[in-house]
């Protein structure tokens, strides 16, 4: 039994510390959210010393030209990013999940106009198609999460809809219907154990597109209005003074978005290779 | 090749429906999602009466699905609205007047992606298992995570602002001016025999199309990858071995071609991305393109000319995955036949 | 035998090294193959037949080595040849066939240009003397010269057993391997490309290693058997004497089990027990767990390979070895 462990072990060594380093990268960004008013030196929403100053033991990050707290942004910052992002791609994975299961199980006219429907959304740019649901519902955090949600809703349809109908096809549950199962007993007992297995992956690597994402709308002035703390929007902020040489506004949150949405995909990618084997 | 044409006629015939979605799905978020887009065009202060004009101007006095067929039939005809803003200008040319440099970002940015992909995958796949193959794998995801608009701006601090190699913005430097033929500065610029033009095309097209394909390189990276890998351990390539057929002919000559026709699926899929991209990058590089029409459109509530450049993007990425799934069935004879 | 000895091996042994294993595939191995004659390896999965066929050509896959033994090919020891040596022998003196026609060939080229690739390797032939040598080989294993212009996945499968079988003999080697060439097809099938095979001994006096798992194929088309198990040879002979007089138990284990067709009243036999972990084998002769006529003595030593009769070779206690 050792011997298996630790034949295992060596081969997904890599792997292991991948999803580890993922795990630790979210960890850090959740416990800067749920402590932003802890660790926050100064209120991020008011000015609170000259502007643009570079950073330094009182500023760790600098200043931002409003003369705000960088630090204190990115800390409150990551608040609004977890919620937003984890909101949106939960109620993704409900209302694509839901639809998928009805879709795949009742066949028929229904699943046909459902999966031209999800396909289109599906095939087209993500981000843009956020940009329009933005730009029609306008600025704030429910908008936005309204927005992100929509490009993701396909991705759980497929998915689940795809299991649905590998485990329709099988013999055993024609002998379990045979038998009188019921449609809610066989799709709990059969489909949902095989699409709670894909589900972390599926969903971790989700957030980390969700997170650039929202990222993109705020930078593009279409998410989180202004004065609350927003990675994307400091980025977009920062942009002219980092042209003149006043990197840190800018670059702190813009860093913060890749790294949080790496530590989701080493997570998700890291997952997916223990999960479904070796390349 | 007559089965090639019946596949063309398939793949056509199957792609009006999607078409008819997407625009249906675009009429709907632009009219019947919550907000008005009068009111917010003219302010609280407009009275009834304008209000009223507009509304009949821009077709929202009629029934829904009145609106939503003469919305279908106008596309037909290739009329996608006129801006609300000045002038009134149809903005299927405002769109014409955009797009060349979008097209250009884009070509540009795929190219370098998938320059990039193919090296980096292919060397993880012949280093396979070693320190080498696992740092182009963690390059992969990292690529990915990469924020466009933090690469670029990155991009634009140290080798615009510090090192002063590459201009920071915009598509060309307003002094040299070279007579619009096909919209394409760099064409142009030949056409007109400027190799100022040229290099002065070339010099702002660098840093936007380097920050959008790396990020985008990264997808190819793991995707060529495995493609290769799985090739390498077919069957066929055995039995050229045992042929005797050398190593570098193998490769070149059959499993790069072989590995190369999942990648080339992947492609077709992320046009999407790559015009995504396209949105972020020419944003953060002031790059007069289509992404920055759009977000700036947006922000004067010029809601016709948005909606038209929404239908725009459907109607392009339909047209070029109908084009990529054609050139792919030209390809692998197992399609057609 | 008809001309002469061909490929002489001695001692072989073929390990693969994986991860901290070590699994002794081929485990001493001895035997030769003669010019012009089909000779068949035999064994259950596991034997280590695909790896002694694969050690001539030196075409292993991953983490397997050849580790002890020689090959001579022509007076030239193959186990010992640099890579690039190796390379004018492996495609032109030796060739290969294998398993999966489905497979075994590049999906997006066409199956002359297969053809013509293979033969420019070789020999200084312009395109037209390639096309029309390789149109003619095709005719040679029956298909018609203008498939030279289809796509793999126009033929069946096997039409493109017969394709591997005409690229194989292209470069007129003196030796082609065949690895289990009809086991993904059907009997019929299995019949012609049998037909072939004896047609090219015969006319062209190409040699061939046939291994299979099927001994009644073996009886039909080979000259001589070897009858392998657990990485070692246990029984080399003729056909005739394999099927009138087979010495080892294991072998006439194999006959048993054969079904007959004609009496379908007869219980299926077979060989209980399983082949044994060729990463740690048993001690003495591999095959005693499961032999019916296994003494003391052959779980203490190994029993020599000897020739116990003229031209017939056995592993086994009961027939000699001291």
């Amino acid at each position: 039994m050792l011997d298996v462990l630790r034949k295992y072990w060596r081969r997904q060594r890599l792997d292991v510390a991948l999803t580890m380093l993922g795990l630790g990268i979210v960890l850090l960004v959740v416990v800067m959210a749920v402590a932003a008013p802890l660790l926050a030196p100064y209120n991020p929403v008011v000015s609170v010393d000259d502007s643009l100053l570079p950073p330094s033991p009182k500023h760790p990050m600098g200043t931002d030209s409003l003369g705000r707290d960088v630090y204190s942004r990115v800390l409150y910052g990551a608040r609004i990013v977890l919620i937003v992002v984890l909101a949106s791609t939960s109620v993704s994975l409900l209302v694509g999940s839901t639809l998928g299961l009805i879709s795949g199980y009742f066949g028929g006219a229904v699943d046909r106009v459902l999966s031209v429907v999800m396909d289109s959304i599906y095939a087209f740019p993500g981000l843009i198609l956020a940009i329009a649901v933005a730009a029609m519902l306008g600025p704030g955090v429910l908008n936005t999460v309204i927005s992100i949600s929509v490009v993701y809703i396909p991705t759980y349809f497929r998915m689940v809809r795809g299991h649905v109908l590998s485990v329709k096809g099988r013999l055993f549950v024609e002998a379990a219907k045979a038998l009188g199962a019921s449609d809610w007993t066989v799709m709990t007992r059969y489909v949902l154990p095989n699409v709670l297995v894909t589900i972390p992956v599926v969903f971790s690597m989700n957030v980390a597109d969700a997170v650039l994402t929202e990222a993109a709308l705020s930078f593009l002035g279409l998410g989180v209005p202004a004065p609350t703390p927003d990675w994307g929007f400091d980025l977009k902020n920062g942009q002219r003074n980092l042209l003149s040489g006043y990197w840190w506004p800018a670059l702190w949150p813009g860093f913060f978005i890749t790294l949080l949405a790496l530590g989701f995909s080493l997570v998700g990618e890291g997952l997916n290779e223990l999960v479904g084997g070796e390349a | 090749m007559a089965s090639l044409r019946a596949y063309i006629l398939a793949r056509v015939l199957l792609t009006i429906p999607m078409v008819l979605i997407l625009l249906t799905i675009v009429f709907f978020i632009m009219r019947v999602l919550p907000g008005n887009p009068v009111l917010a065009m003219v302010g609280m202060k407009a009275s009834e009466e304008q209000i009223k004009m507009l509304e009949r101007e821009l077709g929202l006095d009629k029934p829904l699905w009145q609106q939503y067929l003469d919305y279908l039939w106008g596309l037909l005809h290739g009329d996608l609205g006129r801006s609300m803003i000045w002038g009134r200008r149809p903005v299927l040319q405002e769109i014409w007047d955009h797009f060349p440099a979008t097209v250009e970002l884009a070509v540009a940015g795929f190219t370098v992606s998938v320059l990039l992909g193919l090296v980096t995958g292919a060397v993880a796949a012949v280093k396979r298992g070693t320190l080498v193959d696992a740092a182009l794998r963690v390059w992969g995801i990292l690529a990915y995570a990469l924020f466009i608009p933090l690469l670029g701006m990155f991009f634009q601090l140290v080798f615009g602002v510090w090192l002063h190699w590459f201009p920071v913005a915009g598509r060309k430097n307003p002094l040299i001016d070279v007579p619009r033929v096909t919209g394409f500065y760099i064409i142009d610029s030949i056409l007109a025999g400027n190799p100022w033009g040229v290099a002065d095309a070339l010099w702002h097209l660098a840093l936007p199309s380097l920050t959008l394909g790396i990020v985008l390189s990264g997808i190819y990276t793991r995707l060529v990858r495995t493609s290769m890998l799985q090739v390498l351990g077919e069957d066929f390539v055995r039995a050229l071995r045992a042929r005797g057929i050398p190593e570098d002919r193998i490769l070149f000559g059959h499993v790069l071609k072989n590995a190369f026709i999942p990648v080339l699926t992947m492609m077709g899929l992320q046009f999407a991305l790559l015009l995504a991209g396209a949105v972020l990058t020419e944003t953060t590089f002031s790059w007069p393109g289509l992404g920055t029409f759009l977000v700036e459109r947006i922000e004067y509530r010029d809601y016709t000319t948005v909606q038209g450049t929404i239908v725009f993007y459907a109607l392009l990425v339909s047209t070029v995955s109908l084009v990529v799934d054609v050139v792919y069935a030209y390809i692998d004879p197992r399609i057609r036949y | 035998m008809s001309g002469g000895r061909l490929l002489g091996i001695e001692g072989l042994k073929t390990y693969y090294f994986v991860g901290d294993e070590v699994v002794r595939a081929v485990d001493g191995v001895s035997m030769d193959v003669g010019r012009g004659e089909i000779v068949a390896l035999v064994g259950e999965s596991g034997s280590g037949k695909s790896t002694l066929a694969f050690s001539i050509i030196r075409l292993l896959p991953h983490g397997g080595r050849i580790v002890d033994g020689h090959i001579y090919f022509d007076g030239v020891d193959l186990a010992s040849l640099p890579e690039k040596e190796m390379r004018r022998y492996r495609g032109r003196r030796i060739s290969a066939v294998f398993q999966d026609p489905l497979t075994s060939l590049d999906p997006l080229m066409r199956i002359g240009d297969q053809f013509v690739e293979t033969l420019q390797t070789h020999f200084p032939l312009s395109r037209e003397e390639a096309e029309a040598r390789a149109k003619k080989l095709l005719e040679m294993v029956g298909i018609h010269a203008e498939r030279f212009y289809d796509y793999p996945h126009q033929l069946s499968g096997g039409m493109r057993q017969r394709v591997m079988i005409a690229l194989a003999i292209s470069t007129e080697p003196d030796l082609v391997i065949a690895d289990e060439p009809t086991t993904a097809l059907d009997v019929v099938i299995q019949a012609q490309i049998m037909e072939i095979f004896k047609r090219l001994r015969d006319e062209l006096g190409i040699s061939f290693i046939l291994v299979t798992h099927d001994i009644a194929l073996a009886m039909e088309v080979a000259d001589r058997i070897a009858v392998m198990y657990a990485g070692k040879i246990a029984e080399y002979a003729p056909t005739e004497e394999i099927y009138a007089s087979p010495l080892h138990p294991y072998t006439q284990a194999l006959l048993r089990a054969i079904p007959d067709v004609e009496d379908t009243s007869k219980r299926l036999v077979y060989i209980p027990g399983s082949p044994p972990d060729l990463s740690r084998p048993p001690p003495g002769c591999r095959f005693h767990p499961r032999c019916g006529f296994a003494m003391e003595r052959c779980g203490g030593e190994e029993p020599p390979y000897l020739e116990a009769r003229p031209g017939h070779y056995v592993a086994c206690w009961l027939h000699g070895g001291e």
